[in-house]
């Protein structure tokens, strides 16, 4: 399921600052040396923070909007203790357990995000322990709050909007199902996150 | 350090969210533009995480289209006769695999070799961009002796445009339709690409009342390559019922595409009325 967040123009009264807002943002995140060529050497941190403060202060207000594509995992799943036999279910919305991407991009485009679960995890000594993953258990956040999600199956693509500022969080919830028998060992499975740019 | 202070920020420190070390770089730009009389790019990739990320760079045809519910996803095509267009075959990268130390950024060139006697037209691939990060959420093994976690991988796809001689691009907007459901704006339409190359552009909505103040803005980018059937949701917050002008402009004015060579066209316009109904109804 999609739903195609929606989001509205951003507003037009004061647009040198929000420019000059995004503009620090994008300085921030994309890191100064992006700017820089690869052999750049800023030495001091006076030096940087001054560099700093004139790319915020000339940088054009269309930079803002070139913020580059990043998907961030912040936060991984966490079930706690382990009971063989018994289900540990994380739902989506739990702001503690419930795993969390981070996803920037450009302001107010689209990105269709897909994942490739797993269906077991797997130790090397050939123990599985199931992992299942609901129509339900992913979340779509603009605001990029665990309080207001938009629920998606993560076996689907899913089109994400990113807000006026080109944010967004998923938010992933599970439920391990370890068999009574389940040997001790260490399990582990891929997830990988496909974060596609709809937009051009 | 007292004790019990001591003992307080050990517990803070087991309550807050693990960070999740290196999965996910930044790409930038998000679409790149390589013309046949110079065949080669190139794309930044930087690590701004504290630890190392394996990168790998592949290509794979697909373009963005509109699935059952108006919703943009993107296509991918693997057989060569969906990929007349495909570029995907013949552009290469160096490096195709590096890992990228905490903080480091590296270009990654791009070189095309396009088939003998290519045609004159606009030639598409997505780039994939794979980041093979750390391992996350592996829990200390209990009473049990069993330890769980995953593994993350992060995969992002930007688009490619190859150009081959003289290009032109548009857009043709019919059927355009309003609605109002609850407190959401549905602009549905359909959009055909006229010309010999993808139309990249910005799908504009706005609401008129009958005093002619535009009441509400929302914008949306597109990439049309074919054509599509978007049915885009926007948030009517608190807008009063009644009669409106949906007035919809489709450009060429890309913010996020500022410098690069994304070809102009005409504007176009439609509009519709809409009705906002009274709460309840």
């Amino acid at each position: 399921m999609s739903t195609g967040a929606p989001r509205a123009a951003p507003p037009s009264r004061f647009p040198l600052r929000r420019e000059q807002r995004d503009a620090a943002s994008l300085v921030i995140e994309w890191g100064l040396v992006a700017f820089l060529p690869p052999a750049a050497v800023v030495p001091a941190p006076l030096s940087r923070s001054l560099l700093a403060a004139l790319l915020v202060a000339v940088l054009p207000a269309a930079l803002a909007a070139q913020r580059p594509l990043r998907a961030t995992g912040v936060r991984g799943i966490t079930f706690g203790m382990v009971i063989p036999g018994i289900p540990q279910p994380v739902a989506r919305t739990d702001a503690i357990r419930s795993g969390q991407f981070d996803i920037t991009g450009p302001n107010r485009s689209d990105v269709t995000i897909t994942f490739t679960l797993p269906t077991m995890l797997t130790s090397p000594g050939g123990g599985t322990v199931p992992i299942v993953f609901g129509p339900a258990s992913a979340g779509w956040s603009e605001a990029q709050a665990i309080g207001s999600q938009v629920a998606f199956d993560p076996s689907q693509p899913f089109t994400a909007a990113l807000s006026n500022n080109g944010r967004g969080s998923v938010f992933l919830g599970a439920t391990l199902q370890p068999a009574a028998n389940t040997p001790a060992g260490d399990y582990t499975a891929p997830v990988t996150l496909t974060l596609a740019y709809t937009g051009a | 350090m007292t004790h019990p202070l001591r003992l307080a920020l050990f517990g803070l420190a087991l309550l807050l969210p693990r960070l999740v070390a290196g999965q996910g770089v930044l790409v930038a730009p998000h679409a790149v533009f390589i013309d046949h009389r110079t065949r080669s790019g190139a794309f930044d990739v930087y690590n701004p995480s504290t630890d190392p990320v394996e990168v790998s760079v592949s290509t794979l045809f697909g373009y963005p289209v509109t699935d059952s519910a108006g919703q943009l996803t993107l296509a991918t095509f693997e057989h060569a006769d969906t990929a007349a267009r495909s570029a995907a075959g013949w552009i290469e990268a160096f490096p195709r695999r590096i890992t990228l130390a905490p903080n480091q950024r590296q270009t990654i060139r791009l070189l095309a070799r396009p088939p003998q006697g290519l045609a004159d037209g606009e030639y598409w691939t997505r780039l994939v961009i794979q980041s093979d990060g750390g391992r996350i959420a592996v829990e200390n093994p209990d009473s049990s002796g069993i330890s769980v976690g995953v593994t993350l991988s992060v995969r992002t796809l930007i688009s490619l445009m190859y150009r081959k001689g003289p290009l032109e691009t548009g857009v043709r907007l019919t059927g355009l339709q309003g609605d109002v459901r609850g407190d959401t704006l549905v602009v549905a339409s359909h959009l055909a690409r006229e010309g010999t190359a993808a139309y990249l552009g910005t799908f504009r909505s706005a609401l008129v009342d009958d005093a002619g103040r535009r009441v509400a803005e929302f914008e949306t980018l597109i990439g049309l390559y074919d054509e599509l059937r978007p049915r885009f949701r926007y948030p009517l917050g608190g807008l009063a019922p009644g009669r409106y002008t949906l007035q919809v402009q489709v450009d060429t004015d890309r913010d996020d595409l500022r410098g690069a060579p994304v070809l102009a066209s005409p504007t176009v316009r439609a509009s519709v009325v809409v009705t906002v109904p009274p709460p309840g109804s």
